[in-house]
């Protein structure tokens, strides 16, 4: 009973028609598109609205998860910007011989400056050497209580390598040289705090990589987690969608623009908090620059960087959100 | 559209065997009722010409196309061109009724102006045009159901689909949704309604396909 004869022949011509003629795939339509997409867009962050003490936690820990390396890395960058100057500063100290004339030291000058791995020569004269002294606090006393002038005359030269840990036996080699010149009574190099000191920045760059990186994945983890449960939340949605022929990339989509504004929002109030934090301690860093005198400006997040943070944040929330959304929703099967 | 299920099988996991040798041929405007106790396999019949699961063996060809054949994904598209309607309603209850309608539209991507068309023709074809504002739960349970039609009409299926779609509901009201499918057969659309109501399945003097454990014990009279 359950197949009428009459029925067959219509069955092989059917089957015949392999082709179907309904579509199998969306056709791409731009205007359709971008307007699907801006309606999700601005639906997804009503959506976070409708649910505002949960969101702004999220968000907030988000926020708190980027600022941490986003604050390191900035003080890094002062940290290095500082030392910046001081590999500009590098400098080779030759102290001559106290009964050396003029002369022979101004000879011994430019034989110096023409060296090829020399950029300048600095000479500074007994005289000057004292006037320097005279206006450093604390020295003028002990200057004028003596008979004469003590110093000797100083070169101070800059080679053409900054001191940096890579360039620091050529230098090395560069003051042993000096040292040898029988003018020089003592040649030298400042550096070995600055090679101790970059030492120590690349382990604090690694360190702040490594805490990156670490951070990084804890927000892929907010977000896929926040994300899960949005989309177990909307389970009964996603269901009727698939029901009424929803494609997986239309299902996906708000949870996708959810990533993303948890990302951006993110990424936002983390440069805040760290324009604020700069903006706290900038009073006392300027107090201690002035102390050194240096011209070292107080470094922040620059446009730039806000920019990279928040491409970074909404790439992170829109992984995330996209591996959380794929594990879940092909979990979520009409029954 | 036309359904044919050439001996379909489908036996799950456990070894339960849901269908099996299942053969009927529901023909393009045709209109059907298929009954049976519960557990005899009406819900996996209609899952499977949802393509919600897949048979274990046979074939089952809609309008010649053997579903085997489709992809994933092109069960969406499949989908769009059969409108289900629920025992349980499956209305989001977050929306209105207008937006509950108009789910099949946004999904296919129909631009706004279409949709609203489309959803007040459809809610107006079920008489529940001045409700279109309302939350889901603010109405009976007759009216409930009459949304789910609208919304599995909305997009013009060539198919209809409906699970005890009177399960809830007083003779009455059940008589009232029976004939609303028929009108949708008037129109053209190949209609099948499962139900286990078999007073009313007779009153509407249609085929009857009849399952029993997994089989396909009768098909044609009116039950």
């Amino acid at each position: 009973m359950a197949q009428k004869p009459n029925q067959r022949g219509a069955t092989r011509e059917s089957i015949k028609a392999t082709k179907h003629n309904w579509p199998t795939r969306t056709v791409f339509q731009p205007a359709k598109y971008f307007r699907q997409h801006q309606a999700t867009l601005t639906e997804s962050f009503m959506r976070l609205l409708g649910y505002p003490l949960a969101s702004v936690m999220t968000v907030m820990v988000i926020a708190i998860a980027l600022s941490l390396p986003g604050g390191l890395y900035v003080l890094l960058k002062n940290v290095q910007s500082v030392t910046d100057q001081w590999e500009q500063q590098s400098v080779i100290t030759l102290y001559l011989f106290p009964g050396l004339e003029d002369t022979q030291a101004l000879a011994l000058s430019h034989r110096i400056s023409a060296q090829e791995d020399v950029a300048s020569v600095e000479y500074i004269s007994k005289e000057e050497g004292l006037r320097y002294f005279e206006r450093s606090s604390g020295y003028e006393q002990i200057m004028s209580s003596l008979p004469e002038n003590p110093l000797p005359i100083v070169l101070r030269v800059i080679p053409k390598e900054t001191v940096d840990v890579t360039t620091l036996s050529s230098l090395q080699a560069l003051r042993d040289q000096l040292d040898a010149q029988k003018e020089v009574e003592y040649a030298e190099l400042d550096a070995q705090w600055l090679q101790r000191l970059a030492n120590i920045l690349s382990f604090g760059q690694r360190f702040v990589y490594a805490l990156s990186v670490l951070l990084v994945v804890a927000v892929f983890l907010i977000v896929g987690n926040t994300i899960r449960m949005a989309v177990e939340s909307r389970r009964n949605e996603v269901l009727v969608m698939k029901l009424v022929g929803a494609t997986d990339a239309y299902i996906r989509r708000p949870f996708l623009y959810m990533g993303f504004w948890f990302g951006v929002l993110g990424g936002f109030f983390a440069s805040l908090c760290i324009l604020l934090l700069s903006w706290w301690v900038s009073a006392p860093a300027e107090r201690l620059i002035d102390l050194y005198q240096s011209g070292f400006q107080l470094q922040t997040f620059n446009a730039d960087e806000i920019v990279l943070c928040l491409t970074i944040s909404a790439f992170v929330g829109v992984v995330g959100a996209w591996i959380a959304v794929n594990r879940h929703i092909a979990n979520i099967e009409l029954q | 559209m036309e359904i044919e299920f050439q001996r379909v099988g489908k036996k799950y996991e456990s070894g339960q065997e849901a269908l099996s040798q299942v053969s009927f041929h529901l023909r393009q405007g045709e209109m059907a009722f298929l009954t049976g106790h519960s557990g005899a396999g009406k819900s996996t019949l209609m899952k499977l010409m949802m393509m919600i699961e897949r048979q274990t063996s046979g074939q089952i060809l809609v309008d010649g196309v053997d579903l085997r054949t489709l992809s994933r994904r092109a069960i969406p598209h499949h989908r769009r061109r059969v409108g289900v309607v629920f025992q349980n309603h499956q209305l989001l209850l977050d929306r209105s009724v207008f937006h509950n309608v108009a789910l099949p539209l946004q999904v296919s991507g129909a631009d706004p102006q279409q949709i609203a068309k489309r959803v007040r023709a459809a809610l107006d074809k079920v008489g529940l045009l001045d409700k279109e504002k309302y939350n889901p739960m603010a109405l009976s349970g007759g009216e409930q159901q009459r949304v789910g039609i609208a919304r599995a009409v909305v997009n013009k299926p060539q198919l209809l689909l409906a699970d005890e779609p009177t399960g809830n509901l007083d003779p009455k009201l059940s008589a009232e949704i029976m004939n609303l499918f028929q009108e949708f057969n008037r129109v053209g659309v190949t209609v099948l309604v499962a139900s286990h109501d078999l007073a009313l399945v007779a009153r509407m003097r249609h085929r009857v396909l009849t399952l029993n454990q997994g089989r396909m014990v009768n098909d044609g009279g009116f039950g």
